[in-house]
């Protein structure tokens, strides 16, 4: 108690400092993370210490949450030490996760066991951390309460490193579970919107777009009004009352919805013949094999010479029966995958194949192109819908995750394509003769995550004053020129980011210029109802493009955020009206 | 004898170049209600967040209940109620769910009082309070500070978004939290009428120290306006000490003196040939004299 109550004093009496120093060690502690990863990249204490780095940059979030509510809050007994709890909380979890990523390394039992126990302690943590409400008489204010940054901050990161780390390192599985458990700590809403976006979108790098747009909803529909039970079970509330409560309504449809789906179409072996896939395009032997041909298809002109799903496809289409473990798991996987298609259909391509096939729906099928553009489109436009509509002076907050999930989408794609390889898979099954390709694998695959991690600081350190500037300087709307900037960051990315930036600017133009010709008053702010509604139509032809060229996952998600933002248009209308009146 | 609650000894506080708070010297006896006046950058806030802890003073002490105001207890801060000038964050919250929240650190805090409290100053337990008028967010803040009987109550500026009704049922409230003799306020305004009603003490601040303490009464009998009209052409300085302010026109002068006794004051008709009156001044007034 002694040495909790000393550093209770160091906290307050330094707080101020502590908010700087912590995110800035935390950068540096990056930079010295990208050093390692280059001079010794075979070492999992890279991993390790940029989860440490990333653990004191999440205290300082959490402090500087705590410290938003201004300084007079300082008055209210316990406030301080409450929120620095958290803020040494995240740090301890964090590198308990990191302790269990080092033991990832031996192997995907292992690494879904220690996934859960991190995930086990954060949800205790997270338990305890609403204690405090709990025990006393607000909970429900509490958790709102949690719902502000600091949580979205310390989730941004959990869900990044998630994705990056662990999904990479395993099957879509414990992928799965590992998010399931993740997303899950706030409440089944949560965990179902959670599961319904890992399996609606089912690729780790669509998760993660996925996830974004689930949490864009999740604010949009203000499911925490859902803690409010007494407004759901009668009472002086009435459920259609208010238009507040269309939000919940269409999230628990969609929810069913989720829930109806992964009851049909979950099947057990999906995920066993996932990892075979994945252990057989890890294996060099089948990277050396010829393509054949099936039912009189070209294989080889349907995939990329550099794309992952060669190896998926000489998997699948390999008759070989040299191979001592190749042939009847192979047959297998064709009739598992044949028997997923429409009933009476055969594959009359690969994309086809892969549409209906059990995962990568989004990212491994279609052209860089159409992928980027579509997936832009809707990530982007959530991500500015979602910013627009909430505190613009705040909104680098809201377009910064944006950014994220989109690095990490692309970091995904990286490895799927590009990189051609799932680096951990080679680790686990490594042999002598394969110590130099895997520590090639390993050094690109920290080079990027340690690029990325650097590009995000960056960018959260550029981009508030950057949009204060612009919005004094150059725009009139504070909000347009946010978006500007945003896609400027995004440009950084890569050159698909250019061709995000140019589809994405010139339907935020077109929605903004349609908005005010629209209606031509208030109602055409940035974020205003006219804005919404003009983005939700958008998001129509998007849907329709998805489900020509992509997918109907992405289709019908574009579809359900269109409505959703229908919903949120007419809302934030109707209070337009009273604001008039 | 009654204590102090609260004791700033010899307080500076500098901003950049800015010499705020100068040495300043203040005590706040239990069961006193403290109104403070100054001009706008005399201090005040800058005082006020010293003496809470809010703010790390450059130099002096400044102690409540007894503890160093930078290292407050949580014992202390369950006994100290403050009302700032704006209501920090929480914006995204319910006024209810607000209330709750920071009552949930609170061990005394009565909830009851509070929404009885929010029902008579007509604000929605519901209603958010980024949808609030300044005001509402005002009164909001006010319960706040009040349902945790604390033992110092300190606002600043807490009436200036106010309408009258709530103002007056405000000030009524003050009123009657300041008959109990072991609670003391600090009421900073610049609603001197408000001032009147409420305070047993004045302080007015200036240059970053106090300039002017005592009680209204005791004020207004040691602060006086005298009014001079003679049948010649006066000469300034008009002879009388201490003067605070004097204006002198043709054959008319008014002075404001301090401390000084009737016999003096009226030996000046004598002296001038003139015609003189001694005239009380309201708090605004010795504010305005104090401050010119």
């Amino acid at each position: 108690m002694m040495i909790l109550r000393h550093i209770l004093q160091i906290y307050n009496h330094h707080r101020r400092i502590l908010q700087v120093v912590l995110p800035v060690t935390g950068c540096l502690v990056i930079a010295a993370h990208v050093f390692l990863a280059i001079a010794y990249p075979k070492t999992a204490w890279c991993l390790f210490l940029s989860t440490i780095a990333l653990s004191f940059a999440a205290s300082g979030f959490v402090m500087g949450q705590a410290l938003k509510e201004g300084e007079e809050t300082d008055l209210v007994p316990g406030y301080r030490a409450y929120h620095m709890i958290g803020a040494f909380a995240v740090p301890a979890i964090l590198i308990l996760w990191a302790v269990a990523l080092t033991a990832l390394w031996r192997g995907p039992i292992l690494l879904t066991l220690s996934s859960f126990l991190s995930m086990a302690v954060l949800s205790v943590w997270y338990g305890l951390y609403c204690l405090n409400g709990l025990l006393f008489r607000d909970n429900s204010g509490l958790v709102r309460y949690l719902s502000n940054d600091a949580k979205s901050w310390i989730i941004y990161y959990f869900i990044i490193w998630n994705i990056v780390m662990v999904q990479q390192h395993s099957n879509s599985m414990s992928g799965l579970l590992v998010s399931f458990a993740l997303l899950g700590l706030f409440t089944c809403i949560n965990v179902m919107t959670a599961w319904f976006g890992a399996y609606f979108l089912n690729n780790l790098s669509s998760f993660a777009g996925g996830t974004f747009i689930l949490w864009i909803l999740y604010d949009i529909f203000r499911i925490s009004e859902l803690s409010d039970v007494s407004s759901w079970i009668g009472g002086r509330h009435s459920i259609f009352k208010t238009t507040d409560n269309f939000g919940p309504i269409v999230f628990l449809l969609l929810a069913l919805c989720a829930i109806i789906l992964i009851c049909s179409r979950y099947r057990k072996h999906i995920y066993i013949f996932e990892w075979e896939i994945f252990t057989y395009s890890a294996d060099p032997y089948w990277r050396n094999y010829s393509f054949i041909n099936y039912d009189g298809l070209k294989l080889p002109y349907m995939f990329s010479p550099e794309s992952w799903q060669r190896d998926y496809a000489v998997c699948l289409w390999n008759r070989d029966k040299t191979h001592p473990r190749g042939v009847n798991k192979a047959e297998e996987i064709i009739l598992t995958t044949n028997s997923r298609l429409r009933a009476g259909t055969k594959p009359t391509s690969v994309n086809q194949l892969l549409r209906f096939g059990l995962f990568s729906p989004v990212f491994a099928a279609g052209s860089d192109w159409i992928k980027f553009v579509v997936f832009g489109v809707v990530g982007t436009a959530m991500a500015f819908s979602y910013c627009l509509t909430r505190n613009a002076a705040a909104g680098v907050n809201f377009i910064f995750p944006g950014i994220l999930f989109f690095s990490a989408a692309i970091l995904a794609n990286d490895f799927q394509g590009h990189r051609n390889r799932l680096p951990i898979l080679y680790f686990q099954t490594a042999s002598p003769s394969r110590a130099a390709f895997l520590n090639q694998s390993l050094r690109a695959y920290l080079w990027t995550v340690a690029i990325m991690s650097l590009r995000i600081t960056v960018a959260a350190l550029l981009l508030h004053p950057l949009i204060s500037w612009f919005s004094k300087n150059i725009l009139p709307t504070r909000k347009l020129s946010g978006e500007l900037i945003a896609a400027a960051a995004l440009f950084h990315w890569s050159w698909d980011g250019l061709a995000q930036m140019i589809v994405m600017g010139i339907a935020l133009a077109l929605g903004q210029v349609a908005a005010s010709l629209f209606s031509g008053s208030r109602r055409a702010y940035a974020g205003g109802p006219g804005w919404l509604a003009i983005n939700a139509l958008l998001l129509v032809p998007i849907a329709c493009i998805a489900y020509r060229y992509h997918s109907w996952q992405l289709s019908i998600t574009s579809v359900l955020i269109a409505a959703a933002l229908f919903l949120h248009a007419r809302r934030n209308w109707l209070e337009t009206e009273l604001d008039f009146a | 004898m009654s204590h102090n609650i609260a004791e700033l000894t010899n307080i500076r506080k500098r901003f950049n170049v800015r010499s705020v708070l100068m040495g300043l010297n203040l005590n706040v006896p239990a069961g006193t209600v403290l109104g403070l006046m100054g001009r706008n950058g005399a201090g005040k806030s800058t005082l006020i967040k010293c003496m809470l802890g809010l703010l790390k003073p450059d130099a002096g002490k400044a102690t409540v209940f007894g503890e160093d105001a930078w290292n407050l207890s949580m014992a202390a801060k369950q006994r100290i109620g403050f009302v700032p000038q704006t209501m920090p964050g929480f914006r995204w919250m319910k006024a209810g769910t607000f209330l709750d929240y920071i009552g949930s650190y609170y061990q005394r805090w009565n909830r009851e009082k509070a929404f009885t409290m929010m029902k008579e100053w007509g604000i929605s337990a519901g209603m958010r309070i980024s949808r609030m008028s300044e005001g509402e967010i005002q009164k909001l803040s006010i319960i706040r500070a009040l349902v945790h009987e604390p033992g110092l109550l300190v606002f600043d500026e807490p009436v200036a978004s106010l309408d009258p009704l709530a103002r007056r049922d405000f000030l009524r409230q003050i009123v009657e939290l300041g008959m109990d003799e072991t609670r003391s306020m600090i009421f900073c305004s610049h609603i001197a009428s408000d001032l009147e009603r409420v305070a047993s003490e004045i302080v007015i601040i200036k240059d970053g120290v106090v300039a002017l303490r005592g009680e209204l009464s005791t004020l207004q009998e040691r602060i006086r306006r005298i009014r001079i009209q003679s049948n010649r052409i006066l000469c300034p300085p008009i002879p009388v000490r201490n003067i605070i302010h004097s204006v002198v026109e043709g054959s008319t002068a008014e002075v404001t003196v301090e401390d000084v006794p009737d016999e003096e004051i009226m030996s000046l008709g004598e002296k001038l040939s003139a015609r003189v009156t001694i005239e009380s001044l309201n708090l605004e007034d010795i504010f305005m004299e104090v401050n010119r």
